[in-house]
């Protein structure tokens, strides 16, 4: 009853309030050409009451009477207070600074950059999109400052990782929390088998988001995230898509792109020796001089290769390495494809490029946007088709956006954003270390000499009894590259939900609440068939349903009110929150009939599973900023979080400082400083757990012997209180403006630290439970960022050339971790592993080292003190190996992104180029391709000729010692090529890794808008822009220890920090040209 | 007015916030486990687990003498073992313990005797083949838990001289229980050792303790005494003495559960083949089991022809030449069997601890013979059906061969060489065997010494290139400084990681990951 009187009483105060007003109108124009500006916000200054213009730039608003300005803005153009008389023209200059720059923060509330006391950045469509990005991560790659983005390989649907201001966790996932339109949404990465052996990436869940409907994406690196509490500790990343705000009246616009895709980066192999053993001059060398009388085609043919079954019935047919003899010496040998007669030996240099094609990528966007007094409203239908590089794969996106706000009358309003997206593919490319990934078998054991349109012609090759022969070059461990990918084939469907509607009710100018409800759903089908494969000869299928869902409500209290010099606004929310997940999966590990994928078809038990996870949380929360004459700015946020997950409650508070010291003491301003700002936080945010972690538990495991179900008590010893990780940062920064803002400079430097980590500490399995949850250890993160943006030309109708850098650093240290545990593996494949160790940097890769000279060998007087560290050499030529040392590490020296934009007129250019320094990277490609003799230094320089020296002939880059009368000394042991390298790749892992620095030209865009003149001629279309693109264009500089050119950035173990450092015969990266067209109506 | 909002929203927020969080509890709760698990569920995974490692085709079968790899022999990785090669079958053991203890907690001699003895001898049975693999392992200080509950993260290193006695302590503890009576529970569908049957358990925890009693003969002091009052009292303490006591583990032969040589084959159908060690013996000996264990080349269908270890790769260019393993033990037999203990092992032991003048039940000579029938019996049973007709073995055969070439001489030669034939596909016995013994003697003495050796002639390696697996402890290439198979296993990775500073008092001693220092038992001097 009391709230129903409260209401009247509202509704009564609004009517009188808004009886005493009087009627202004007026025109907006543009100072450069007086045109007319469309979609220019007109409110009266100190109250909410305001409207936008109309496409005649005209607008009539009501306002009160004791209303003396109006303040008129729009985006891009300075915004000026004018008297709020009636008949007033505005005319609006261009604004070419950044100062007033309105950013979306935590919650989605938009604020004033300048007021923010924390490193926020923020990507527009047009740089995001300029280069038509295929997906959100790609698009953002570079872009940001402190954000490093790795995409895993080149396949079609890629997943990517996200890492914000470094890496600071121990948890396999620590990507940054995902928010769009304000409602958290998942970035789970697809990702099927077991991180080494098997499996497919289907891809990350923010790419089911169509990056043509983005408005904007918002970073929040540090305290700024802070409003998120334990979601936070990772960073949050706010997307807010495409609303009708901009469009004056009703538009429909047509974006299409067109783009070719080419594998680039084709790891380097030699072209001097085929399949085989000891096949080379040397060898044959040594054979003549143990007495040996053939001719090299004899000795080639009966003692190198000769092919009968390539199953090693023939000559080191079954060897699937290139150790064999000289290409192109004029030499005859049977091969895999002449029918047992002797064929020439020749090289084919391109027969590896030869297997991949040309991948076609169309995109179709229809969008309609309109805008009236009342409502703003967009909706988008896409299609996009994909065809890889990989042939046979391919993906399909078909997506609808829906964007509507609605101003019912002065007290309710509200908004409505929904997208759907079905994401498809017939088949997707295998990974990991089986016959079933195409790249083991042409990238890391191969014959040099394999002709691929052979292997193409005859894949599907069957005998007089219809079955396949599995025609091949070897039939011992591999299948043909081609049969792969059209029989063993992976496809995917999923179909992603997610929006968010919110009503709005604001009793007073000064209060707003907001009632909120969003969803995010997806459920994604994958079927993984296998017709046959060496390593599952009866073939195989699982098909895997994995369904997850999130429901957030919240209710919002937004108040702005100003005091004389002061304004405060503040907002105070609740958050429930409900998550759950479920996995199902059915198949088999053997087939009765070949190629039928159902389950009757199993032979033995079927392969069955089941997960689930469910949780909940409830949280309140509440920002207050208070600003001083637009001058000074306090912040202030706190937010309490109660989780199903943890027993406790947890508080996480934040406070930051925003001075425009420029607005202090104007006296600073002048030609040259335009702007100065400092500013300053400190935050304490968390991150939570998974599901069920707090209780003892037995399992079965997935498959019964017997038909008997074997079950075990938990291995890992749970923790009954459990804490989220504490992650508490601060940071200060500055911005600067100088030549009226043509240069503008924002550096930040932060300090984080953190704690509580939620470990699974591996035990040493003696103990009794081979791990156990602890919340302990610490990890301290410092870094540095900085964006550096230059107009260095702005003409209104000129030429403009504007260029904007961004650069981070992040060095972590391990301080802890758990007593009497000073290492912490997160990662491992091949017997290396990537660790935390106390004292040292987060993502030390450890395993097999070479045995070095030490400290200790110069004290006991054999080594002279630059001999540290040089590579020790046997008597015997061979070197020996330790184990458990630290390789490399995987955290970049830095990063650096370097965009430039230039248009003249109607013509616009972009380029932008990314570079890393440092990031140690382990490839098992590298390691098997020296191994199997295929890279291009085992064969360089002759070194298959003669004997060789390490240090001198192979690894000039490397200092190689031996002992000589007790002292060491430059190494001169004579070994050959083959045994040297079978050595260095197959024992010797630590000549596998390689510094993964790079440079790459990411994007180019070349764009040309059609005149308006003559658009204004064409009756129907308003605009219309024609654009060349190119994505992933060069990769134009590795680092020298990169001796196979591997793309840095492609992976192939995991999606998420397990796959960080590693590389596994993944895809390499494609380029892709193309172009794309807009057209508005 | 605006007071009253404020609280009200406030209020509101805090009145939400806690009335869910009620829930917490019953949302936080895994669907997906249990909160308790049958003991035979439970002792259905540990026996698989176990088996899988114990199974695995990899390093005592090549150290033993039987097989010898034909492809990826360049990496040598079985012949020059790091640390992490072996690190799977030491976590097997301890997580499994593990979970046989929490049986044994659940479990008492009361209701649940049998069940409780099973998990106790089957531990036993784990941490002796721990033992023999390893040397000085973490006992007394291991399995203890959290921290909280006084557990040791890093758990010093116990001796064998301590472990072992105490390991057997407990077998003999078992087997009093069993002595005075089977208990009445179902050891239930989870044994797929011996089918629930209780008194085979009772059988195979005696065996145990009077294998270990003959391999600890020489060095510990309770070895007669426990032989002796197990072999004359089969009453009290029975053992396996027949085929159809055996401890074979029977493979379910699809899914993840292929019997494990078999899987192998399976996918890399060229890995192996059988040691020409191994067929030189059988085919010198004329021993009819070469037939069975044994399949003649590809290359020409009659030729048995085994791998030489260590040959230049150059002579390995065609693999059709060499033998693989008999059908029933490896390439057609997907529900193939892992022996555990054979029942000839039991009067091979017995004609042992006569030789060593302990009291027997029955003469060396007795027990000799009925050891090699015994074999036989089991290898015809387990073989015959899966090969040719021409290769299949009959009665008559055994008789010929036990009058001929398989006659008893008396000589710890002639037992030794019978027992390593009948260890076939059971090659950690082997290996313990050839360790304690020197027995065969042909894998000590394969080692090329630059002269023709005795068993591979010389195959043109010039002196000090690569010959035998064991001339490359030192590197690659380098000239043999060890000249035997690995002594042990190496400690695994996990040891060097997570208890660094035990695992490394534990490994002095220890050169090269697996040589110099020799286990308890093994008292050789001629190797190194």
């Amino acid at each position: 009853m009391k709230r129903v009187l409260l209401l009247l009483a509202l509704s009564l105060v609004a009517t009188v309030a808004m009886a005493q007003t009087r009627k202004v109108a007026g025109k907006v124009i543009s100072a450069e050409d007086n045109s007319p500006v469309p979609g220019a916000g007109v409110i009266v200054n100190g109250t909410t009451v305001g409207t936008v213009t109309g496409l005649d730039g005209t607008f009539s608003l009501n306002v009160p009477t004791s209303a003396k300005t109006l303040i008129v803005s729009c985006l891009g153009m300075k915004t000026q207070e004018v008297e709020a008389t009636d008949g007033i023209t505005v005319v609006l200059e261009n604004d070419f600074s950044s100062l007033n720059e309105v950013v979306v923060t935590a919650m989605g509330i938009s604020r004033e950059k300048k007021s923010l006391g924390y490193a926020v950045q923020e990507v527009k469509s047009d740089e995001l999109m300029a280069a038509g990005s295929p997906s959100v991560t790609s698009a953002l790659t570079g872009k940001v400052a402190g954000v490093q983005i790795n995409t895993f390989g080149g396949s079609v649907g890629a997943s990517s990782r996200i890492s914000v201001r470094g890496n600071s966790s121990l948890s396999a996932n620590q990507q940054p929390l995902i928010v769009v339109d304000g409602v958290p949404i998942s970035n789970d990465t697809q990702r099927t088998g077991d991180n080494t052996y098997r499996g497919v990436d289907f891809g990350s869940g923010l790419n089911d988001i169509n990056p043509e409907d983005i408005e904007s994406v918002s970073v929040l690196k540090g305290g700024s995230a802070a409003l998120y509490g334990m979601r936070a500790g990772t960073g949050v990343i706010l997307i807010t898509t495409k609303s009708g705000k901009k469009s004056s009246g009703i538009e429909v616009s047509y974006d299409g792109s067109l783009t070719f895709d080419t594998v680039a980066n084709l790891p380097k192999l030699q072209n001097s020796y085929g399949q085989g053993y000891e096949g080379d001059e040397l060898h044959y060398k040594w054979f003549q001089e143990d007495g040996g009388t053939l001719s090299y085609q004899d000795y080639a043919d009966q003692y190198s290769f000769s092919y009968v079954d390539g199953n090693w019935a023939g000559v080191y047919d079954g060897q699937d390495e290139s150790w064999g003899p000289r290409l192109d010496a004029g030499l005859n040998l049977v091969q895999f494809d002449s029918n047992g007669q002797k064929a020439p030996w020749v090289s084919r240099p391109n027969n590896i490029r030869d297997f991949f094609q040309t991948g076609v990528t169309q995109n179709h966007m229809v969008s309609l946007q309109s805008r009236s007094d009342k409502a703003t409203t967009r909706v988008s239908l896409s299609y996009r088709n994909q065809t890889g590089t990989v042939p046979n794969t391919d993906q399909t996106r078909y997506s609808a956006q829906f964007n509507t706000q609605m101003t019912l009358n002065r007290f309710f309003s509200f908004d409505f954003a929904g997208n759907y997206t079905r994401t498809e593919s017939e088949n997707l490319v295998n990974q990991g270390y089986r016959a079933n990934n195409p790249m083991n078998n042409l990238i890391a054991w191969s014959g040099r000499q394999i002709n691929m349109a052979s292997l193409k012609a005859n894949w599907d090759q069957k005998d007089e009894l219809g079955n396949y022969t599995y025609y091949n070059w070897n039939t011992s461990y591999h299948i043909n590259p081609y049969f792969n990918v059209y029989m063993n084939t992976n496809s995917y469907q999923r179909d992603r939900v997610f929006g968010k509607t919110s009503l709005y009710f604001q009793p007073w100018t000064w209060l707003k609440i907001e009632g909120r409800v969003g969803f995010d759903y997806y459920g994604s089908k994958m079927m993984e068939k296998t017709y046959y494969e060496p390593d599952d000869p009866e073939g195989a299928f699982y098909n895997t349903n994995i369904s997850n869902s999130e429901l957030n409500a919240d209710l919002i209290a937004y108040f702005n009110q100003t005091f004389g010099d002061f304004n405060l606004t503040a907002i105070l929310g609740a958050n429930y929150r409900d998550a759950k997940y479920e996995y199902n999966q059915l198949g088999a590990d053997a087939l009765v009939l070949p190629g039928v994928y159902t389950i009757t078809n199993k032979v033995g038990d079927a392969v069955t599973s089941m997960d689930h996870s469910w949780i909940r949380s409830n949280s309140v929360y509440g920002n207050f900023s208070l600003g001083w004459k637009n001058m000074l700015y306090l912040d202030a946020s706190a937010r309490n979080d109660w989780s199903s997950t943890i027993r406790q409650a947890f508080f996480y508070p934040s406070v930051s400082l925003s001075w425009i010291v420029t607005e202090s003491f104007p006296a600073l301003k002048g030609d040259f400083l335009s702007f100065w700002k400092l500013r300053g936080g400190i935050a304490q945010v968390g991150s939570a757990t998974s599901a069920y972690r707090n209780s003892y538990y037995y399992y079965a495991s997935g498959s019964a012997f017997n038909g008997v179900a074997q079950m075990y008590k938990s291995n890992t010893y749970p923790n009954l209180n459990l804490r989220p990780e504490k992650v508490t940062s601060w940071e200060v920064g500055t911005e600067i403006g100088l030549f009226d803002d043509r240069i503008h400079l924002d550096v930040a430097y932060y300090q984080k630290k953190t704690e509580d980590q939620i470990l699974s500490v591996t035990t040493s399995n003696v103990v009794g439970f081979t791990s156990m949850l602890v919340n302990a250890g610490r990890i301290d993160n410092k870094g540095i960022e900085v964006q550096l943006s230059a107009d260095i030309f702005r003409s209104n109708d000129g030429f403009n050339w504007n260029s904007t850098l961004n650069f981070s650093r992040d060095r972590s240290q391990v301080v802890e971790l758990y007593e009497g545990l000073n290492k912490y593996m997160m990662g491992w494949t091949w017997g290396y592993g990537t660790y935390a160790t106390v004292g040292g940097n987060w993502g030390d890769i450890r395993g097999s080292g070479l045995n070095r000279v030490t400290e200790k060998d110069v004290t006991d007087g054999k080594a002279t003190p630059d001999q540290v560290g040089a590579i020790i050499v046997n008597a015997s030529g061979s070197i020996g190996t330790k184990s458990d040392q630290v390789v490399g590490n995987v955290t970049p020296d830095f990063l650096m992104g370097w965009r430039n934009d230039f248009s003249y007129k109607g013509l616009s250019f972009g380029a932008m180029l990314d570079l890393r320094i440092g990031g140690d990277i382990w490839s098992q490609t590298v390691s098997h391709a020296v191994c199997a003799g295929l890279a291009t230094i085992t064969a360089d320089n002759g070194v298959r000729e003669r004997p060789i020296v390490a240090g001198k002939d192979v690894y000039t880059d490397y200092k190689f010692v031996t002992l000589k009368d007790g002292k060491y000394a430059e190494n001169d042991v004579e070994t050959n090529a083959q045994d040297f390298f079978e050595w260095a790749g197959g024992n010797a892992g630590e000549f596998a890794v390689f510094k993964g620095s790079f440079l790459k030209l990411r994007e180019i865009y070349l764009t040309y808008q059609l005149p308006k003149q003559l658009m204004e001629k064409s009756k129907f279309i308003k605009r219309a822009s024609v654009s060349f693109i190119a994505n992933n264009v060069a990769l134009l500089w590795v680092d020298k220890s990169n001796h196979m050119r591997i793309d840095p950035e492609t992976g192939g173990v995991s999606s998420d920090t397990r796959g960080m450092g590693f590389e596994q015969a993944s895809v390499p990266g494609s380029r892709s040209f193309g172009v794309k067209l807009n057209l508005t109506f | 007015m605006k007071n009253i909002l404020k609280y009200t929203l406030l209020a509101s927020s805090l009145v939400l916030a806690f009335a869910c969080t009620k829930d917490f509890e019953k949302i936080n709760t895994d669907p997906d486990a249990y909160t308790t698990a049958p003991t035979t569920n439970q002792l259905a995974l540990v026996l698989t687990q176990t088996a899988s490692q114990i199974a695995d085709i990899t390093g005592p079968s090549i150290w033993s003498g039987y097989l010898c790899k034909l492809s990826y022999i360049d990496q040598y990785s079985d012949y020059e073992p790091s640390n992490n090669t072996y690190g799977n079958k030491w976590a097997a053991v301890y997580r499994c313990s593990t979970q046989l203890q929490d049986i044994i907690n659940r479990t008492d001699e009361t209701g649940t005797k049998n069940m409780h003895n099973v998990a106790r001898t089957y531990r036993a049975f784990l941490l002796l083949w721990n033992l023999d693999n390893f040397g000085d392992m973490p006992y007394s200080e291991a399995w203890k838990g959290a921290p909280e509950n006084g557990g040791i993260l890093q758990s010093k290193y116990d001796k064998q001289e301590d472990v072992y006695p105490a390991v057997l302590a407990e077998l003999g503890e078992v087997a009093d229980s069993w002595a005075s009576g089977l208990g009445s529970d179902a050891i239930g569908d989870g044994d797929f050792l011996f089918g629930g049957d209780a008194k085979l358990w009772q059988r195979f925890c005696n065996s145990l303790r009077l294998r270990y009693a003959i391999r600890l003969a020489r060095v510990w002091s309770g070895a007669q005494a426990t032989a002796e009052s197990i072999m004359n009292n089969p009453e009290k303490y029975p053992v396996i003495e027949e085929n159809s006591q055996r401890a074979y583990f029977v493979w379910q032969g699809s899914g993840d559960y292929f019997e494990p040589w078999y899987d192998t084959y399976r996918t890399r159908p060229n890995d192996w083949c059988v040691s020409e060690i191994f067929v030189n013996h059988l085919l010198d000996t004329n021993d009819p089991r070469l037939k069975l264990y044994v399949q003649p080349c590809r290359l020409d269908g009659t030729t048995y022809r085994g791998g030489e270890h260590g040959i230049k790769a150059q002579q390995l260019s065609n693999q059709t030449r060499y033998s693989f393993v008999g059908e029933a033990y490896m390439t057609a037999n997907n529900a193939g069997f892992t022996p555990y203990y054979k029942a000839c092992e039991t009067y091979f032991n017995i004609c042992e601890a006569a030789m060593r003048g302990w009291n027997t039940p029955l003469t060396d000579s007795l027990a000799y013979v009925k050891a090699v029938r015994l074999s036989f019996e089991d290898e015809m049973n387990n073989a015959n059906g899966f090969v040719p007709e021409g290769r299949k073995i009959t009665d008559e055969d055994v008789e010929a061969y036990l009058a001929g070439p398989g006659e008893y001489d008396y000589s710890l030669n002639c037992l030794f060489y019978q027992e390593w034939v009948a260890f076939f596909k059971q090659p950690y016995e082997a290996w313990c065997m050839y360790r304690r013994t020197g027995f065969p003697q042909y894998i000590q003495t394969a080692v090329y010494s630059g002269e023709s050796a005795q068993i591979y002639g010389n195959t043109g390696c010039k002196a000090g290139e690569r010959q035998y697996p064991g001339d490359y402890a030192d590197s690659y290439w380098g000239e043999g400084v060890h000249t035997d198979v690995p002594f042990r296993m190496p400690y695994p990775n996990n040891q060097f990681t997570y208890n660094e500073e035990n695992v490394e008092a534990a490994s002095v001693g220890i050169v090269d990951y697996v040589w110099g220092k020799h286990l308890w038992w093994d008292l050789r001097t001629d190797v190194k």
